[in-house]
């Protein structure tokens, strides 16, 4: 059973393309979507262990320039129709 | 994975464009309403079992929830919101007696009096009907693609056409007029079947069950469709005496007077090879690989539906190719090229529509505490919202939406989402490309 996360980032001025560019290669993250409204990108991210999305953060998107803020959810129930 | 499931739908599509080859060479022995009332009775039976055989199986030997099969049956008898307030029972016989009963006669009627290649403009004339009730009910937008699209199909109407007046063997002319009656005929049904087969939303107990056990939605899909097909024989009855006892229309009395003139040779015709295949391979399998792929689709890009829109053109395409194959079909080789080069411009141009059309956006919400548990089943009811995922963190709610305009967007969020007691904050956030 996975451990899926939402996290929405805010992202410095054109450093945009950098930023997705480095989420891409990230295995963890399933989904990127780019968006307009208080955040600019939200990436889905999709972990076995709670530590493993520790690692993730710490050792691969806390590393990334451009990024200036997150905010992470973790999916607690999807509701499918 | 979601490549399996266009699979799936190209695969459903080439089985059902193998019918009308099946079909034709069963004509020449049995009557037209013989091959549909076999084909969609037989199947109607077999896909109903199936579904309760499903629900059975897995109530005793599975450990997901269970699927309530007398709620199930009981479905016929409420009443339909979408549907004028029917009841489903009325609503399946409708869909069933017109939207597949007289849908099949009008295209077994115009492959019998015309050709496979006459017959599937009905198909293009479907769409094109689909097209207008859309855009004058402000479904959709006649943009640019989607015009350029209907502009298309009618073009390939127009060279099939002339193809078919240029046939050495004329058989197309001697028929012509009856011919197009049932090619309109058919091209209408197909289009009220499309348009209604989804006046069905799912009740909130229904949601909440779907959510818990999945395969409760493929299930019901099976009920559904099997009392459709069942269903849709009722007013046939009726029907067929009125076309015996006043012979207002020749080919169509004489195929009555042949069906209950074969009844005797029920059995044979059922275990004939062509009709296992037609119900076996073009009813069975196909629909059922086409619930598997809605059930499974994941709510990514497009949606189910869209690229339902988007590759049901392949039908026709395929039953072209088939045709001129194995019935040898009359159609010059450099006509067929451009009429299949221009079909597969058409799925494209259709492709285009539906990803400039869409407007794709997430929502993030803060409810009220307590209510994190209904809420969700709530906003699943809603046409457009696609996902709910419940959060940890700043929001409580996650919502994925899909809709064909900013318009809808509009009236979702503010007619419908916010009207909900409960929701406190609500962010939205436009979704601007998908990248990965």
């Amino acid at each position: 059973m996975s451990i899926k996360a939402l996290i929405f980032f805010k992202i410095s001025h054109k450093s945009m393309l950098e930023v997705l560019n480095k989420l891409n290669e990230i295995p963890e993250i399933k989904k990127i979507f780019s968006l307009t409204g208080d955040y600019d990108i939200c990436a889905e991210i999709e972990v076995i262990k709670i530590g493993e999305l520790y690692d993730s953060f710490a050792k691969k998107i806390d590393l990334i320039e451009g990024i200036i803020d997150t905010n992470t959810h973790v999916v607690m129930k999807e509701f499918l129709k | 994975m979601q490549n399996k499931h266009f699979f799936y739908i190209i695969l459903a599509n080439f089985f059902w464009s193998i019918v009308p080859i099946l079909a034709s060479d069963l004509f020449r022995f049995t009557s037209i309403i013989m091959v549909a009332f076999q084909r969609f009775f037989i199947s109607g039976i077999f896909l109903f079992f199936l579904a309760l055989f499903l629900a059975i199986y897995n109530n005793k030997h599975k450990k997901r929830e269970k699927i309530p099969i007398g709620q199930l049956l009981r479905l016929v008898l409420e009443k339909n919101e979408d549907f004028s307030n029917f009841r489903f029972f009325m609503y399946f016989l409708l869909l069933g007696f017109f939207g597949i009963i007289l849908h099949i006669f009008g295209y077994f009627f115009a492959l019998k009096l015309t050709s496979i290649s006459f017959a599937l403009v009905g198909f293009q004339l479907s769409i094109i009907i689909i097209a207008f009730y859309e855009h004058g009910v402000r479904l959709e937008n006649l943009d640019i693609f989607k015009t350029l699209y209907l502009v298309i199909l009618i073009f390939c109407v127009i060279i099939i056409s002339y193809i078919k007046f240029q046939d050495p063997s004329q058989t197309y002319i001697s028929s012509s007029i009856i011919g197009w009656i049932y090619i309109v005929l058919f091209a209408v049904c197909v289009s009220f079947l499309h348009i209604g087969i989804s006046k069905d939303t799912y009740t909130s107990k229904e949601v909440n069950l779907i959510n818990k056990n999945k395969d409760f939605k493929i299930i019901r899909m099976l009920i559904k469709l099997s009392l459709i097909f069942i269903l849709g024989f009722i007013p046939l009855i009726p029907f067929m005496l009125i076309f015996y006892f006043f012979p207002i229309e020749l080919n169509l009395h004489n195929e009555i007077v042949l069906f209950f003139s074969e009844f005797s040779n029920f059995f044979n015709i059922l275990f004939d090879w062509r009709m296992v295949l037609l119900i076996v391979f073009s009813t069975i399998i196909p629909y059922t690989l086409m619930f598997i792929s809605n059930v499974n689709w994941s709510p990514y890009n497009l949606t189910y539906s869209q690229w339902i829109s988007i590759l049901t053109i392949i039908e026709p395409i395929f039953s072209l190719i088939l045709g001129i194959i194995f019935i040898g079909e009359y159609f010059p080789l450099e006509f067929l090229i451009i009429v299949t080069f221009l079909l597969i411009i058409s799925i494209l141009l259709r492709y285009a529509h539906e990803t400039k059309n869409k407007v794709n956006a997430y929502i993030l919400l803060n409810l009220r505490q307590g209510l994190l548990d209904s809420i969700p089943i709530q906003l699943l009811k809603l046409s457009g919202v696609c996902c709910v995922q419940s959060l940890i963190g700043t929001h409580d709610l996650l919502l994925n939406i899909k809709t064909n305009s900013i318009k809808d967007i509009y009236k979702l969020i503010n007619k419908e989402i916010r009207k909900i007691d409960g929701i406190e904050n609500l962010d939205i956030l436009f979704i601007d490309k998908i990248n990965k």
